[in-house]
């Protein structure tokens, strides 16, 4: 796998996003992130609840206002767009949701809920022809035209979700933020969506930023993995490298903790301790964010943050083990 | 099992393959947001009931004073303070007038400053509440410290400096009342707009490029709806109490114009000798305040969502 | 007679709805000895989790409904026929249940040694300062540092971890014979994950605590449960020792369920073997197998009649048409074989 000769699709350079908690200080969610997302591939993003990662996922996307740093789309600076960029970008980068109950409209039917997006930008014009792009889309994630006029709240979570993936397809994107598009669902089901996405990625070339923090899954769908702690990328690298030779402590507790569908296996299985919790990210300050959960902590590593560095080629790591 | 198994074939062990389809098919009826409510509404029998009660009261409001033969405003100083009798249904009051008409008319000016006063609130909630959520930020901490400040009057002190400047009457009250009332609706609508604007839903619209203001009509709006009616019924008994109050104050409706609060003034000074002139305007307001209140909370059932099944 | 601890007999139960009857629960058997640990294992709707209600005296009637000839023995006793007051007793005291999600099973307006005391006073009769060194041995048991401390904390001060032991603690409160975990895990991180199931086995071991795991997650549990059962649709369709389940299924949609799960050691992007297709909807159940629709080798035996037990073992049975001898003459000894491990 070499992403040397691959074109970049999105290019995110030093991007911070800060909260202003009221009487509390900041809340660092996402502090000084860059990494490349390459055309047609998947990057995959795992963390723990609250590491930064759907921040991450919807600064991207221009959820929320960046606090510094640079986005760029196809060569293109998306940070804080200007007026003329919004639909540009809009249409090309979609977004897939974690919870599958709160992500589609209760009021609305499934077919309104699909065509809002080909109403913003004026795709089929002629109502025939939208209905009949919208029973195509819900062919592709597997359903059929009679869910059209259904509500939401008739479907089980799975079906919710390729509803989800239906309304985003529908504008035609390139790239598509999927923000733990899994994690709610069934472990049946949730095979079920990965292959849908893979299929897609395949079918329509479309490029992936995966979020999630199942681990196996994540390992499945992404050819790279970026490992993120406390609003920082603490290791980043292929997936099969990601996964066969882990560098960062904080990754390698992580694996670990991974259960393994077999029982003497699971039984035998040494999960290396992770003491603690994950820390407060308001107000803190420099120094490793791991610092006060890794075994190996220095004075160093308190005190000073270390750099996401090259380790091995297209391996990065975040630590002073490595320096 | 033995017949069972004698019944068996072959044929019925043959594999049939998966008809990937046929799972995805919906038994159950398809049924929208609406329908369930409206489904869930006419099952709870006390609510049916008081909204039945309430279009006769209107109903009545409107037609009775043209059927019954005695106006308003007749006295029949012969016969002052009488008991119900078969000409006068509810008897007559100390200056001889029909108490059933006057129970109509007082009826028009009290359900009116209920309703109008209740619409009024709820477009002046509603768009001051939703602007200041959506907007957030400085907008939204302006427009707040201002309600806030409107909050901390007391309505009396508005009733008595409007109706210095328009002077008593029904004109008066409505503003005063209106002025002071829609703050409670738009508290709730603010709030509500705040973590509608959060949900995963209206920003899977934000990432679809849907602009600001189709944000409001197709997400925003529909889905405090419910809320918004819920409070609306909730408030009309509480203005239909406070013109009463005000009335009995001798600060809201003056004669010969008359409502259920200035009745029951009247009434109430007469009430050890000649009970009915009390009883009957009491009656009006209480029944009605309970109706309303009675298929407020049956509205609130049948919108939940939590309550849902 | 009855040398089990739990002996759920053909429990059905169902749930009125506008549109219908739910039939959430068609019929479970289900028995637990004192200290051992089963998972139940299915997905949303499979009906584990109102199974798990129903032993706990939880189900609203109306809207749902326990129907007449369903049993739950517990200790040889009825329970469904129990008064308020007795269940009242038997929660707490001799079963007791950690929920899903930590972050609303605790009140917030309360201190957690409050919320603790609370239940172990309801069914102990002793004194606020025993009470409170009890709440403060239980957090300790939990592994909650500095108990004394946290003692006088609101759970709002505590990570999704941390209140996941502290609703532990309080299950633990009166020494339950009975745990039952609905998927205690599910709203946590996969580290904080495996310290839980960590601590749930240390405290069944060292308690002697008779645990059920309700799981949609077969890996979850490969560690921890001794006995595994599949629901799928609101019955059984397999039950067995946990080594069995995984390396000898005999339902096809248990051995689905182990294949969905990607493999460490997969090739990445390989398609996953899926079970196509959703659950039933059971206001209408399907009349003979529930999983026949999704199943990848349905027969039209399967649509008619849903198939009885076959015991594979002592421990081991199943409720598929293959197992029936017809099976074996139609497709052969080792087609069925490669069904039934979906390969």
């Amino acid at each position: 796998m070499s992403n040397g000769n691959q074109e970049v699709l999105v290019h995110v350079k030093n991007m911070k996003k800060y909260f202003n908690i009221r009487n509390k200080g900041v809340l660092k969610a996402v502090d000084d992130v860059s990494f490349d997302i390459y055309k047609g591939e998947t990057l995959g993003l795992v963390g723990e609840s609250g590491c930064g990662k759907t921040t991450c996922g919807r600064t991207i996307l221009g959820l929320y206002p960046v606090t510094e740093g640079e986005i760029e789309y196809e060569g293109r600076n998306v940070t804080n767009f200007k007026k003329g960029d919004l639909p540009w970008f809009k249409k090309r980068a979609q977004m897939i949701f974690q919870d599958p109950y709160a992500s589609l409209d209760p009021r609305m039917t499934v077919e309104s809920i699909i065509a809002e997006g080909m109403e913003n930008f004026g795709i089929y014009q002629k109502p025939e022809e939208r209905k009949e792009r919208i029973y195509e889309l819900l062919q592709l994630v597997g359903l059929n035209k009679e869910h059209a006029s259904r509500f939401p709240h008739e479907f089980s979570g799975g079906q919710r979700q390729r509803i989800g993936i239906a309304r985003a397809l529908a504008v035609d994107p390139e790239f598509i933020v999927c923000d733990e598009p899994i994690s709610a669902l069934d472990v049946s089901i949730q095979a079920q969506v990965v292959n849908l996405l893979v299929k897609l990625q395949k079918e329509l070339g479309l490029t992936y930023l995966f979020i999630a923090h199942d681990l196996s899954m994540v390992k499945h769908i992404s050819d790279r993995v970026g490992v993120m702690y406390m609003g920082h990328i603490v290791e980043l690298a292929s997936s099969t490298e990601l996964y066969a030779n882990p560098q960062h402590p904080y990754t390698k507790a992580l694996l670990s903790a991974i259960p393994i569908p077999d029982p003497e296996k699971e039984k035998n299985k040494v999960v290396l301790p992770l003491e603690g919790e994950v820390g407060s990210p308001i107000n803190c300050g420099p120094g490793c964010r791991f610092a006060s959960r890794c075994k190996y902590a220095t004075e160093k590593c308190k005190t000073e943050t270390p750099e996401l560095k090259e380790i091995e080629a297209g391996h990065f790591a975040a630590c002073h083990l490595f320096e | 099992m033995t017949d069972l198994n004698n019944s068996m074939t072959e044929e019925m062990f043959q594999g049939l393959g998966v008809d990937e389809q046929s799972s995805e098919t919906l038994v159950r009826p398809s049924i929208s947001y609406w329908q369930d409510a409206v489904r869930r509404l006419k099952k709870n029998k006390i609510a049916m009931l008081s909204l039945f009660f309430l279009i006769f009261m209107i109903l009545m409001c409107i037609f009775a004073p043209y059927i019954y033969p005695h106006p308003y405003n007749e006295q029949n100083i012969a016969i002052t303070n009488q008991g119900p009798t078969a000409e006068h249904i509810f008897g007559l009051d100390d200056l001889g007038r029909d108490i059933f008409a006057r129970i109509w008319v007082g009826g028009r000016v009290s359900l009116t400053i209920g309703i109008v006063g209740a619409l009024v609130s709820l477009v002046a909630g509603t768009l001051y509440g939703g602007i200041s959520g959506f907007c957030g930020g400085i907008v939204d901490d302006v427009m707040m410290r201002i309600l806030e400040i409107i909050v901390g009057i007391p309505y009396m002190v508005v009733v008595i400096i409007v109706s210095v400047f328009l002077g008593k009457g029904m004109t008066s009250l409505m503003i005063a009342l209106c002025m002071t009332s829609w703050t409670g609706l738009a508290r709730l609508v603010r709030g509500e707009i705040i973590e509608l604007k959060e949900s995963e839903y209206v920003m899977a619209a934000r990432v679809l490029g849907t602009p600001s203001f189709r944000i409001i009509t197709k997400h925003l709006i529909p889905n405090t709806l419910s809320i918004i009616i819920i409070n609306t019924t909730f408030s009309i008994p509480s203005f239909i109490f406070s013109e009463a109050f005000l009335s009995f104050l001798g600060m809201g409706i003056q004669p010969p114009l008359t409502s259920w609060g200035a009745m029951a003034a009247l009434g109430q000074q007469q009430m050890t000798y000649y009970p009915h002139e009390l009883i009957f305007p009491a009656l009006a307001i209480s029944v009605t305040m309970l109706a309303f209140n009675l298929l407020g909370d049956g509205l609130r059932d049948a919108f939940d969502p939590k309550l849902r099944q | 007679m009855s040398e089990h601890l739990l002996d759920i007999e053909n429990l059905k139960v169902s749930f009125h709805t506008y549109a219908g009857e739910v039939q959430a629960v068609r019929g479970v058997s289900l028995k637990v000895n004192a200290g051992e640990c089963i998972a139940v294992v299915g997905e949303s709707g499979s009906g584990k989790t109102v199974t798990s209600k129903a032993v706990l005296g939880l189900i609203a009637e109306p809207p749902g409904e326990i129907k007449k000839d369903s049993r739950i023995l517990f200790e040889g006793k009825n329970i469904l026929d129990f008064t308020e007051k007795e269940w009242r007793n038997f929660r707490g005291k001799d079963a007791a249940m950690i929920f899903q999600d930590p972050m609303t099973s605790l009140n917030p307006t309360m201190k957690v040694g409050k919320q603790i005391m609370e239940s172990i006073l309801l069914h102990n009769k002793i004194s606020k300062q025993e009470a409170k060194e009890r709440a403060i041995e239980l957090l300790r048991q939990v592994n909650i540092p500095n108990p004394e401390d946290r003692l006088n904390q609101y759970p709002y001060e505590f990570s999704g971890g941390m209140r996941q032991r502290v609703v532990i603690a309080i299950a633990l409160a009166c020494n339950p014979k009975l745990m039952i975990a609905d998927e205690p895990t599910t709203a946590l991180d996969v580290t904080i994950q495996a310290q839980i199931m960590k601590l749930l086995k240390e405290i069944q071991k060292k308690n002697n605590t008779a645990v059920i795991m309700i799981t949609h997650d077969l890996g979850v549990v490969a560690g921890m449960a001794e006995y595994i059962t599949v629901m799928y649709a609101g019955c059984v369709v397999e039950s067995g020792k946990v080594e069995e389940i995984f390396h000898n299924p005999q339902h096809p949609y248990t051995s689905a369920l182990l294949k969905a799960v990607p493999n460490m050691e997969n090739e990445n992007k390989s398609e996953l073997q899926i079970i196509p297709g959703t659950p039933p909807d059971l206001i209408m159940p399907p009349k003979g197998c529930g999983f026949a629709s999704r199943c990848r080798y349905c027969m039209g035996i399967c649509k008619e009649q849903s198939p009885d037990f076959t015991h594979v073992s002592e421990s081991h049975k199943a409720a598929c048409w293959l197992h029936h001898p017809m099976a074996k003459k139609v497709l052969g000894t080792e087609d069925i074989r490669r069904v039934l491990e979906n390969e």
